[in-house]
C-alpha cells in the first residue's frame, strides 16, 4: 500500500526531502516504518536515529492524518499521512 | 569571588550622585546573578507599591557570573524594574554585546535611581561615568540614537542601549533596545527608562573578569559551544532564523491565528517563514557576542511601499503582527516590526493590541468614530504599518491600542474580557496552550504574566526523560495534564538559572543541570550541586512570587483567559483544551503555595528566605 510522510524542521533538511510517497506492506505499524525509514535514509539518519536503541535521538512528534500518535504498534493504512516534527522553538 | 567584580554602579538621577558599592558574596552564592540577583536587591530596596514610574522606582542592569566569557551567547544581560504594564515586578533580557562591554568596565549591576531634570544619557567608560545631556536625542529614533551616541562619543567600540519615542512619551509596552536591535521587550522598561528623563546608555569596557577555574572555564565553553555548534535544530536555526517556527509548527497549532480563535494553517504561515525570508530577504545573519547560532537575520526590501535594511522579524513578532492580525504579507510585517524596533514598541504587545481591535472591530465593539475613521479589519496591514506611529506618540486610535490589551478590553467591556488574551495585563507570547498544555499552568503563574521565556516547558513535552538530573523522567504527551504542574516548576526553575547566568536559551538547550553547575563553579569557584541548583530557582521563584503578592497578586490572576481555555474547531490542536485547575493544583502543591496564591511560611524557610516571611504575614 501507499502512504505519505512529511518530513519537518531538521528532519526535512537532512533527509533533503518534504513530502515522500512510500511503498508499505499492508499490516505496515508506526514502527515498522520507522525502521523502514532508517533504512532507506542510512547515512543521514545517522544524526537523528539510534541505530542502537532504534529510537529517535532528539523528542519529536508523531501525527497521523493530523492527529498524535504515540503507540507504535499503530496500524498504518492505504493513504496515510504520517508527519514527522521535530522540537521546534521560537522567540 | 571570582566571575564578579562585587561592584554594584548607584547612579541617582535626581541628585547625580555616581557611586561604587560592594555586593556581598552570599548575595551570589544564594542568587548567583543575572535577573535572580536584581530581583534580590530590587526586594530589598524598592516598596513594592511604588509607582513604576516614579523617580523613587529602580532601574537595574545585571550581568551574570559568565557574561563576557568564551562560553558561546555570553553577551546577554537582565533588566530589573516595576512593569508599568502589569503592575508586578518583571525581569527582561536581551542579547547582543551591550551586557559585555557593561561586565567588562567593571560593574556587575547597574542601578538607576531618581530623576533627571532634563533629558539625560549616561556614558561608562570603565571608571569614568557621567551623566550628559540628552536634549540633542529626543524625538530620535532608537536607530538614530544609537548613531548619534557612537559618533559623538567617538568610539566605534561603544555600545548603545536606548529608548525610542515610546519610551518617551511613556507608553505602557515601550522598549529598551541595544546593539542592532536587540531589545528588552517585554513589560515596558522604556517607559521607566522614559521616566527617568534617560535616554540613552553608552558603554564601553575594556577590563577583564577573572574567572576561577580560567583555562578548565574555556576548554568546558568550548565543548559547550561546539554542542550548540552542530546540535540537531541548529543548522535550521541558524539557516532560517526563528521564523523557522512560521514553516514547521503549524501542523501543531502551536501558532495563534485570528486572534487565538482558528488552529494554523500551512497556507497563512508558510508565507511569513525562515525559508521565504532566505529566498527574497535576507541579507545576512546576525549574532551576539561569541555566539555560535546566529539565529538572527538582517533583511533587505528593495522595492515597493516596504523599502528597508534592518535587522528582519522573529518568530514572536511574526505571529503577533502576522498570523494573530491574519497578515500573511513578510514585507509588511518585516517593515512593520523594523517601525517597532524604532520607535521603541515591544511587537508581542503591539501585534496582540492590534488583533484585540480587529476582533472587537468586526465584532462592533469598536465603531468607526471611535477608531477615528480606521477601518481595523483582519488582514488590514496598512493598519499594522500606519499605528506604530500613533501607538508611540500616543497620538488618535493609537493612544488606545498603546494602551494594551487588558485595559483596551477594561475599556470597551461588553464581554470582551473573553476574548482578551493576557495574563496579569502580559499580552500572551505566540504559542498556543491547547497546543501544548504545559503552556497553561506556566502561562497562568509566570513570574511576569503570560511568558514563554520564564519557563520553556513545552519542549519538555513529548520528550523521553526530559530532566533526569532533576528527577523529570518519564514521557508526557503534548495533550495531556499528567506531571505538566510539575514540569512547569522545573521548567520556570531552568529558565531561572538561566537568565541568572545570563545564558541564550537557544545555547542551553544543549546543556544540562550537570553542565551549568560546572560552568558556574568553574567561573566563581563555588562549590554548587544540580540540586543547590534547583533550590536556587524555587528560591528566587519564590522571592519574586512575595514580591508580586505584595503587589496585589493572588491565586485568582493565575488564570488563563476564556479564549485560551475554548477548543479550537481545526488544526492539530483541534478540540484539545489543558484542565488548568488540576495542574495549578498540582503545581501549588510542589512549590508551597497556599490557596491564596501566596508562599507558605515553611516553603520559604526551608529556601532560607525567613527574611521576608513578615512581609507577607504580617499583611
Amino acid at each position: 500500500m501507499i502512504i505519505k510522510i512529511r518530513f519537518f524542521g531538521y528532519f526535512e533538511e537532512y533527509l533533503g526531502t518534504g513530502i515522500n510517497e512510500l511503498e508499505v506492506p499492508f499490516g505496515c505499524t508506526l514502527g515498522n516504518l520507522f525502521y523502514l525509514l532508517a533504512d532507506i535514509w542510512s547515512d543521514k539518519f545517522v544524526k537523528i536515529w539510534d541505530y542502537d536503541k532504534k529510537i529517535f535521538i532528539t523528542p519529536f512528534i508523531v501525527m497521523v492524518d493530523g492527529h498524535d500518535i504515540h503507540d507504535l504498534d499503530y496500524l498504518l493504512t492505504e493513504g496515510s499521512l504520517v508527519t514527522l516534527i521535530p522540537p521546534i522553538v521560537g522567540g | 569571588m571570582k566571575g564578579y567584580w562585587s561592584k554594584l554602579l548607584r547612579i541617582d538621577l535626581t541628585t547625580e550622585k555616581i557611586t561604587n558599592e560592594n555586593i556581598p558574596q552570599s548575595y551570589f552564592e544564594d542568587y548567583i546573578g543575572g535577573s535572580c540577583l536584581g530581583i534580590r536587591l530590587i526586594y530589598d530596596e524598592m516598596d513594592p507599591s511604588i509607582d513604576p514610574f516614579s523617580p523613587e522606582a529602580l532601574l537595574l542592569f545585571v550581568t551574570g557570573p559568565v557574561t563576557a566569557s568564551p562560553l558561546g551567547t555570553a553577551g546577554r544581560f537582565q533588566v530589573v524594574f516595576k512593569s508599568p504594564q502589569t503592575g508586578i515586578l518583571c525581569d527582561s533580557s536581551s542579547g547582543g554585546f551591550w551586557g559585555t562591554e557593561l561586565k567588562n568596565a567593571g560593574y556587575d549591576v547597574l542601578l538607576i535611581k531618581g530623576k533627571a531634570n532634563h533629558p539625560v544619557y549616561i556614558s561608562i567608560f570603565d571608571d569614568v561615568v557621567q551623566i550628559r545631556s540628552a536634549e540633542h536625542l529626543m524625538g530620535l529614533t532608537t536607530f538614530e540614537t544609537r548613531d548619534h551616541l557612537i559618533e559623538e562619543n567617538r568610539n566605534l567600540k561603544a555600545r548603545v542601549l536606548c529608548i525610542g519615542p515610546a519610551g518617551e512619551n511613556l507608553t505602557l509596552y515601550s522598549n529598551l533596545m541595544n546593539d542592532e536591535a536587540r531589545m528588552v521587550g517585554r513589560g515596558g522598561p522604556g517607559g521607566v527608562m522614559g521616566s527617568k528623563n534617560l535616554k540613552a546608555i553608552v558603554v564601553r569596557g575594556t577590563r577583564k573578569v577573572e574567572l576561577f577555574g580560567e583555562e578548565e572555564f574555556k576548554k568546558f565553553a568550548i565543548h559547550l559551544n561546539k554542542l550548540s555548534a552542530t546540535a540537531p535544530g541548529i543548522d535550521n536555526l541558524r539557516k532560517y532564523g526563528t521564523a523557522e517556527v512560521m514553516d514547521n509548527a503549524w501542523p501543531t497549532s502551536d501558532i495563534p491565528v485570528k486572534n487565538w480563535s482558528v488552529g494554523s494553517y500551512e497556507e497563512l504561515t508558510l508565507p511569513l517563514g525562515g525559508k521565504l525570508m532566505k529566498a527574497t530577504m535576507l541579507k545576512h545573519h546576525v549574532g551576539c557576542y561569541h555566539c555560535t547560532i546566529g539565529c538572527s537575520r538582517w533583511v533587505q526590501i528593495r522595492e515597493g511601499k516596504y523599502q528597508m535594511d534592518a535587522p528582519g522579524p522573529e518568530y514572536e513578532t511574526l505571529g503577533a503582527m502576522g498570523t494573530l492580525c491574519m497578515i500573511n504579507d513578510l514585507e509588511a510585517v518585516s517593515y512593520a516590526a523594523h517601525l517597532c524596533n524604532a520607535y521603541g514598541l515591544d511587537t508581542i504587545s503591539y501585534g496582540s493590541s492590534i488583533a484585540f481591535a480587529m476582533e472587537c472591530y468586526e465584532k462592533r465593539l469598536l465603531t468607526d468614530q471611535e477608531t477615528e475613521g480606521i477601518r481595523m479589519t483582519w488582514g488590514n496591514k496598512d493598519v499594522l504599518v500606519d499605528l506604530v506611529k500613533q501607538v508611540a506618540y500616543k497620538e488618535g486610535f493609537g493612544k488606545f491600542v498603546g494602551l494594551g490589551v487588558k485595559r483596551m478590553s477594561e475599556i470597551i467591556k461588553k464581554d470582551s474580557d473573553k476574548f482578551a488574551v493576557h495574563v496579569k495585563g502580559m499580552e500572551v507570547p505566540m504559542h498556543d496552550p491547547r497546543a501544548y498544555f504545559s503552556w497553561a499552568s506556566n502561562y497562568a503563574t509566570s513570574p511576569r504574566g503570560a511568558c514563554h521565556l520564564h519557563g520553556m516547558s513545552a519542549i519538555y513535552e513529548n520528550s523521553n526523560d526530559p530532566i533526569p538530573d532533576w528527577d523529570l523522567k518519564g514521557y508526557y504527551p503534548r495533550h495531556s495534564n499528567e506531571t505538566k504542574g510539575k514540569i512547569t516548576r522545573l521548567a520556570q526553575n531552568w529558565s531561572h538559572i538561566i537568565d541568572s547566568m545570563v545564558v541564550c536559551y537557544f545555547a542551553s538547550f544543549q546543556m544540562t543541570p550537570s553542565d551549568l553547575v560546572n560552568l558556574i563553579n568553574l567561573a566563581t569557584g563555588m562549590n554548587l550541586s544540580v540540586m543547590k541548583l534547583c533550590e536556587i530557582g524555587d528560591r528566587i521563584n519564590a522571592l519574586h512570587r512575595v514580591f508580586n503578592y505584595r503587589c496585589g497578586t493572588r491565586a485568582i490572576d493565575d488564570n488563563l483567559p476564556e479564549r485560551l481555555l475554548t477548543p479550537l474547531e481545526s488544526g492539530g490542536a483541534a478540540n484539545q483544551v489543558p484542565d488548568l485547575d488540576y495542574q495549578l493544583k498540582e503545581y501549588y502543591e510542589i512549590r508551597g503555595w497556599e490557596k491564596d496564591g501566596k508562599p507558605s511560611k515553611s516553603s520559604l524557610q526551608k529556601l532560607g528566605l525567613d527574611d521576608v516571611i513578615n512581609d507577607l504575614y504580617s499583611r
